[in-house]
């Protein structure tokens, strides 16, 4: 099909990321970039503009990529004509010496992730499979855009792109309107509208060229590598990938800049480029947390305090109340004559921070061996039935699940030896390839969690926050799915659907505001819903809620019902589910009295119970460990 | 017998009652297919599938290159599949015969296989060829794509719709296979968000959203149940009572879509537009746009040009409501018609005074 690209020149704004492909293209050797940005900024327009303006091509490679059409396979058709193996090309030979484009790279299967980083590292693919073992060059420029609140890349992989940046939107109106009038123009008629930009992409054309040509005699001096050095050292990046990076990218802009010295402001620009995503020990999303100068959440105990006094005031006269099981209705009356009752109109709401997380970095790595789990990879399953992504073949059989294409590559070479059975192609048990599926997901770990005001007391917030952050923390590393419900007033909401997206997580958390009264009932019945519906998505999914709750719920779901009457109807109900494992975190302060409503509701759903208060990272690790192991 | 009449007839488009929204955002795409489709929020049992299928039967049947499995317009040649281009070259004259525009319907469990189209076994097998097997998304070419319950679809499946509704082109790189064929679409999906969320990212890329519920005014259910018992008794004789208002509201929208090329929308309104877009606190650009493709639609579609303040009113809620970002314990599809309204009426006013003065 004739492509008419939307033109690089015809992009308003924007100007760090067309800089970073620019970089890119003047120089291949800085390795790539990454584009970061919400949706909707023309992320993409702006990788497919560099085609007309360069000598490369840009290869895109689709988030269903399979594994034959990224590394290549035996050519069919060709093999079965000529009785010998030919190899068909797969995207990773198109790329070499071009670009290779993936757009949202974050939501990338792992083990096309595995695969380019292999490819990308020694610059050479090897195939190895279906008899045939056969390797080329591919070397390529990566470029990937995504945007991170849909979910995280592996570190390792974010090292792979030599540079990264950032965008936003545009927040002015007059240039959102050129944009806009722009884009429109480009819709209505792509061929004229590339023709009226011909005069500026054939300047643009004629700066890189000449900016490569440059390239050649730029001279790198020993001042420059210590400006380099220093500055990376300052950035407490890891590996020397990024002192590398540095050096080409400061070369490429000063070659853009007509020069053929590299002067300091062109390694502080590549600085911008090349070391925001590299930094030691913090995910990128927090250094752009310190970068919107938000508090560290971690540093600031002082501020807490002050918080929870009036609250404390009227605990004591509920502790000392012997038996709290007769006096549920007074208490619940008391909780709405409580300071936290929501005034009409706009609820009151208080905002705690998140408290010191549990250092969880020793947790899960214990292998599971069983076959759903597979390689390790916790999320990903491969699944035993026929259903989930077909991958990769495999000779090994099982399942009855015919991989049919595999199957006639591999008859394919010998069909010159095999005497014709009367079919076109003559297929010995030998050939037979079985499909290799995967599922996506196994594990989602729902949060349940009170947001009513009794959460002011004690810091209460503040340690349930730093424990959902640290469980948060680990669900990112083992890639599983996470859900917060949180309830409060009259009802529970799903603040974050099931998602990877860590990050969401982490901001719903920080700004998760409490008040009003403790509608635990929904909240639980919101909890199971979710994960109900998620279920019925993927079956094989391995749902776990964790309820963070003293139990001390004053809502009914029904206008009849006690709140404690039917909270314990519905832990009866979620026991009958058996595939979904409960956990309750029990935030009641330790004191002479304690109502124990959470413990007894862990017991009727059959829960895992721990107190808060007896918490720490090693028992929230090893109980959820457990309760994973079980499912 | 009433089954089988419900199969070849359809409820006509004019005879729904209620549901407007989702009704012009159903009209305005057919106007201007680039709008990028509608999602539809609501309750099972509120006629959505009902009004997709009958706005496709309302319209005039289309020209489509007679055999040819994704129903080609012959006249633009732009948009032709490899098949057809070739003949073109070849100096062939492409066979035209009429056709009613498609609603295929996209199960939940279906399969990237079938959406995407996939390597047909049997021929690889008797003949050892390569051939490509079509799917729904072949089918779905300058039809109407309806996918029930969109929410609950694998993600990467999603994608793949979006992907291919934005570009027009349905690009298939697997199994060892290689091929691309047009694929213009307009997506209607619905969902329940009671029933799990779609990513915003997916969300973003639908044109329009609309939330319709149930309707409540007993009087005009009654109407509902006493439309549907009169087409179901005599679905000939309803029809027939309905042909005039549809007759009516498929020339207009035939006349919209040959307006649209000529509808301008003035810098100010554009403004306007940006405004709008940057007081909701949307990602992006593409609201925006959609918002303008919309209003243009609009003005074409009540045959005025250019496109007045009144067009955008008509439309901002649908382009906006699925952009709008949520807050915790705030109700997510809240959107602020009030903050709308005065950013129109802003301008108009601006405007007024700039024309006075």
């Amino acid at each position: 099909m004739n492509q008419n690209y939307y033109p690089f020149s015809a992009i308003i704004g924007q100007e760090a990321m067309k800089k970073a492909l620019l970089l890119n293209v003047v120089n291949p050797k800085i390795g790539g970039v990454l584009i970061n940005g919400e949706k909707g900024t023309a992320k993409s327009t702006a990788v497919r503009a560099l085609s007309p303006l360069i000598d490369k091509k840009i290869v895109e490679m689709p988030l269903s990529i399979s594994e034959d059409r990224l590394v290549g396979s035996i050519d069919m058709e060709k093999t079965l004509e000529g009785g010998s193996v030919y190899f068909e090309e797969g995207v990773l030979k198109k790329a070499d010496q071009n670009i290779l484009y993936v757009d949202e790279v974050n939501l990338l299967q792992d083990y096309i992730i595995d695969i380019l980083l292999d490819v990308s590292a020694n610059g050479m693919n090897r195939i190895e499979r279906e008899g045939v073992s056969f390797s080329h060059q591919s070397d390529f420029i990566l470029v990937g855009t995504m945007n991170r609140e849909e979910g995280e890349l592996r570190p390792h992989f974010l090292d792979r792109f030599g540079l990264y940046v950032n965008i936003q939107g545009e927040k002015d109106p007059r240039v959102r309107v050129e944009i806009l009038k722009n884009r429109h123009a480009y819709e209505e008629n792509r061929q004229v509208f590339c023709q009226s930009f011909r005069d500026q992409e054939t300047k643009f054309k004629g700066l890189i060229s000449e900016a490569k040509e440059r390239m050649k005699q730029i001279i790198v001096t020993e001042e420059n590598l210590q400006k380099i050095i220093s500055l990376c050292l300052q950035a407490n990046v890891m590996g020397h990938r990024a002192d590398l990076v540095m050096e080409q990218t400061a070369k490429a802009i000063a070659a853009l800049n007509g020069r053929i010295e590299i002067n300091d402001q062109d390694i502080e620009e590549a600085a911008f480029f090349a070391l925001m995503h590299r930094q030691k020990e913090r995910s990128p999303q927090q250094q752009e947390e310190e970068n919107t100068d938000s508090q560290e959440p971690e540093e600031e105990p002082e501020q807490r305090e002050n918080q929870p006094e009036l609250e404390d005031d009227d605990a004591p006269s509920e502790e000392e109340n012997p038996h709290p099981e007769q006096d549920e209705e007074k208490q619940s009356e008391k909780d709405d004559n409580n300071k936290e009752q929501p005034k009409p109109g706009k609820p009151q709401t208080e905002n705690f921070e998140i408290g010191q997380d549990f250092k969880l970095k020793d947790f899960g790595h214990r292998s599971d061996r069983r076959v759903r789990r597979g390689q390790g990879k916790r999320t990903n399953s491969r699944s035993a039935s026929k259903s989930g992504r077909y991958i990769f073949t495999t000779m090994q059989r099982k399942n009855n699940d015919l991989a049919l294409d595999a199957t006639i590559r591999a008859a394919a070479p010998f069909q010159g030896q095999r005497k014709s059975n009367g079919m076109a192609i003559n297929i010995r048990e030998e050939d037979i390839r079985e499909k290799v599926r995967q599922k996506k997901i196994a594990n989602l770990l729902v949060f349940v969690v009170d947001a009513s005001g009794s959460m002011g007391a004690n810091q209460r917030m503040v340690e349930t926050k730093g424990a959902i952050m640290s469980l948060l923390k680990d669900a990112y590393v083992k890639r599983d799915k996470i859900c917060l419900v949180a309830f409060r007033g009259e009802e529970a909401q799903v603040l974050l659907p099931p998602t990877r997206s860590v990050e969401r997580g982490y901001k719903l958390l920080e700004n998760m505001e409490i008040g009003g009264k403790t509608p635990l009932n929904a909240g639980l019945t919101k909890g199971i819903q979710v994960i109900k519906s998620e279920l019925k998505k993927a079956p094989e999914l391995m749902p776990m809620m964790i309820v963070i709750t003293d139990g001390k719920g004053n809502v009914s779901l029904a206008d009849d019902k006690k709140p404690k009457a039917e909270l314990f109807e519905i832990g009866e109900k979620i026991r009958e589910f058996k595939q979904i494992n409960t956990m309750v975190i029990d935030i009641e302060k330790q004191g002479m009295m304690r109502f124990g409503i959470a413990k007894e509701l862990a017991g009727m759903m059959n829960s895992e119970y721990r107190a808060m208060d007896e918490l720490n990272s090693d028992k929230i690790l090893t109980m959820v460990e457990s309760i994973r192991g079980t499912a | 017998m009433t089954h089988y009449m419900k199969k070849n007839m359809t409820y006509p488009f004019t005879a729904i009652i209620g549901q407007e929204a989702m009704k012009l955002g159903l009209i305005l795409n057919v106007i201007d297919p680039k709008i990028g489709g509608v999602l539809v929020f609501g309750e099972k049992g509120t006629g959505k599938s009902t009004a997709v299928r009958a706005i496709a039967n309302l319209l005039p049947e289309i020209d489509v290159v007679k055999d040819c499995p994704f129903r080609c317009d012959p006249h633009d040649h732009g948009s032709l599949c490899e098949n057809c281009r070739t003949r073109v070259k070849n100096g062939e004259t492409l066979e035209v015969v009429k056709d009613k525009m498609r609603v295929v319907d996209l199960p939940v469990s279906a399969t990237e296989d079938r959406v995407v189209g996939s390597l047909d076994i049997e021929e690889a097998i008797q003949h050892g060829k390569k051939k490509f097997d079509l799917g729904v998304l072949a089918q779905a070419n300058r039809g109407i794509l309806y996918v029930d319950e969109i929410n609950l679809l694998d993600d990467h499946i999603v994608d793949l719709l979006l992907d291919s509704a934005a570009m027009g082109v349905n690009t298939v790189e697997r199994e060892g296979i290689s091929f691309s064929h047009p694929a213009q679409f307009i997506l209607v999906g619905t969902m329940n968000p009671e029933e799990g969320e779609l990513r915003p990212q997916l969300l973003d890329r639908f044109g329009f959203s609309v939330d319709i519920k149930g309707i409540k005014d007993p009087a005009q259910r009654i109407d509902i149940v006493k439309r549907r018992g009169a087409f179901e008794a005599d679905p000939h004789e309803f029809l027939h009572r309905y042909q005039a208002q549809e007759t009516a509201l498929s020339d207009q929208i035939g006349k919209a879509r040959g307006l649209l090329p000529q509808v301008t929308i003035g810098d100010e309104l554009l403004l306007t537009n940006a405004k709008i877009a940057i007081a909701l606190e949307v990602d992006g650009h593409r609201g925006d746009l959609t918002l303008m493709k919309a209003a243009r639609a609009m003005a074409a579609f009540k045959g005025h040009q250019p496109v007045d303040q009144e067009d955008i009113r008509a439309v901002v809620e649908m382009v906006f409501l699925h952009r709008l970002k949520s807050l915790p314990f705030e109700k997510t599809k809240n959107f602020n018609i009030n903050l709308v309204n005065s950013i129109i009426d802003e301008e108009a006013v601006l405007l007024n005074q700039e024309k006075a003065g």
